[in-house]
């Protein structure tokens, strides 16, 4: 399926979501991981992790996205900085942070 | 329906590689045709909230019955009776993503999701656990040898956050142990400290299998 579903355009498409939360979304890192963000053919989701300011932040990410908005369904996990730090997550996931300013993507791993 | 179903279709439409939608029985269900021409037919439905038996028996009536029953939104849950009542006519139950992989299958009613038969398969094979059974499409009441039946939510996470446990909690109810899915990954500590804070565990697989022995 990632044939056809770009990497690019998800990217796109997940600024844009970021853009419509609002301050929600301030002071988060948004990282693609999985398939999608390897450009892998088949894909079937699109892995997206959150790290936030705060459990409550987080909280409030989980009820204010609808997975089911993009072109894939969207494979959420949320964490505290602290928690993904503590667990070396973007670098074990290889993820790529995606800009939520107007800037391009980058590799975390 | 007919607005969930243009929504389903609009959806595989955009993907040349998707099973694609050949028609609509009477009753409204899609026919869907996989790439190796295998059909099968399409149930979809549009609750919001918990997925009961009363939401999916009529469904089941008509001459024509569909091998996969899906919900939008996909977020919704389950129902254990909903998910019997589906399993005991043949079909499978999911979400829009599922109608692909059914279609692979090459027999959607016989479509399972590869983690929960992985999980259920192991519990029930587990020799202190006399019985499996759905409370929802994720969580199990797992019924013992020795020791109280328990309740196991098992989440699709490749790395447990503290977040999943509290939205498992929200969504699901009372758990015993929540137990990630994959077998890779990590549980964070933060995860673990929500877990024990609301009287559970949370588990690897690996952990899970030992769990129930005790």
């Amino acid at each position: 399926m990632a044939g056809k579903i770009k990497r690019s355009n998800v990217i796109a498409d997940l600024r844009e979501l970021a853009v419509s939360l609002g301050p929600k979304v301030s002071g988060t890192e948004w990282h693609l991981f999985g398939s999608v963000n390897r450009d892998d053919p088949g894909s079937s989701d699109i892995d997206l992790m959150i790290f936030c300011q705060s459990d409550t932040q987080a909280d409030m990410l989980r009820q204010a996205i609808d997975c089911d908005s993009l072109q894939l369904p969207l494979h959420l996990s949320l964490f505290t900085f602290e928690e993904a730090a503590a667990i070396n997550l973007a670098s074990v996931q290889e993820s790529t942070v995606i800009p939520l300013s107007n800037t391009s993507d980058r590799s975390s791993g | 329906m007919a607005n969930l179903n243009e929504w389903v279709a609009d959806k595989l439409a955009q993907n040349p590689h998707e099973p694609k939608i050949v028609g609509y029985t009477p009753e409204q269900y899609l026919i869907v045709e996989a790439k190796s021409g295998y059909k099968f037919l399409v149930a979809v439905i549009g609750v919001k909230g918990i997925i009961q038996a009363a939401h999916v028996q009529s469904l089941f009536v008509g001459v024509n019955k569909p091998q996969l029953v899906i919900n939008v939104p996909s977020e919704t849950l389950w129902s254990g009776a909903a998910i019997h009542l589906i399993h005991a006519e043949g079909a499978a139950f999911g979400k829009m993503g599922d109608i692909s992989r059914a279609a692979d299958t090459g027999n959607a009613g016989a479509f399972r999701s590869k983690s929960m038969s992985y999980f259920i398969n192991a519990m029930e094979q587990h020799g202190n656990v006399t019985s499996v059974s759905y409370l929802f499409e994720s969580v199990f009441r797992v019924t013992r040898r020795i020791g109280t039946d328990l309740t196991v939510a098992v989440i699709d996470a490749y790395n447990m956050s503290a977040e999943d446990i509290r939205n498992t909690r929200a969504l699901m109810g009372y758990f015993d142990a929540v137990v990630k899915s994959t077998s890779y990954g990590s549980i964070t500590p933060q995860a673990e400290a929500a877990a024990e804070s609301m009287g559970a565990k949370a588990l690897t697989f690996k952990g899970l299998m030992q769990w129930l022995a005790k």
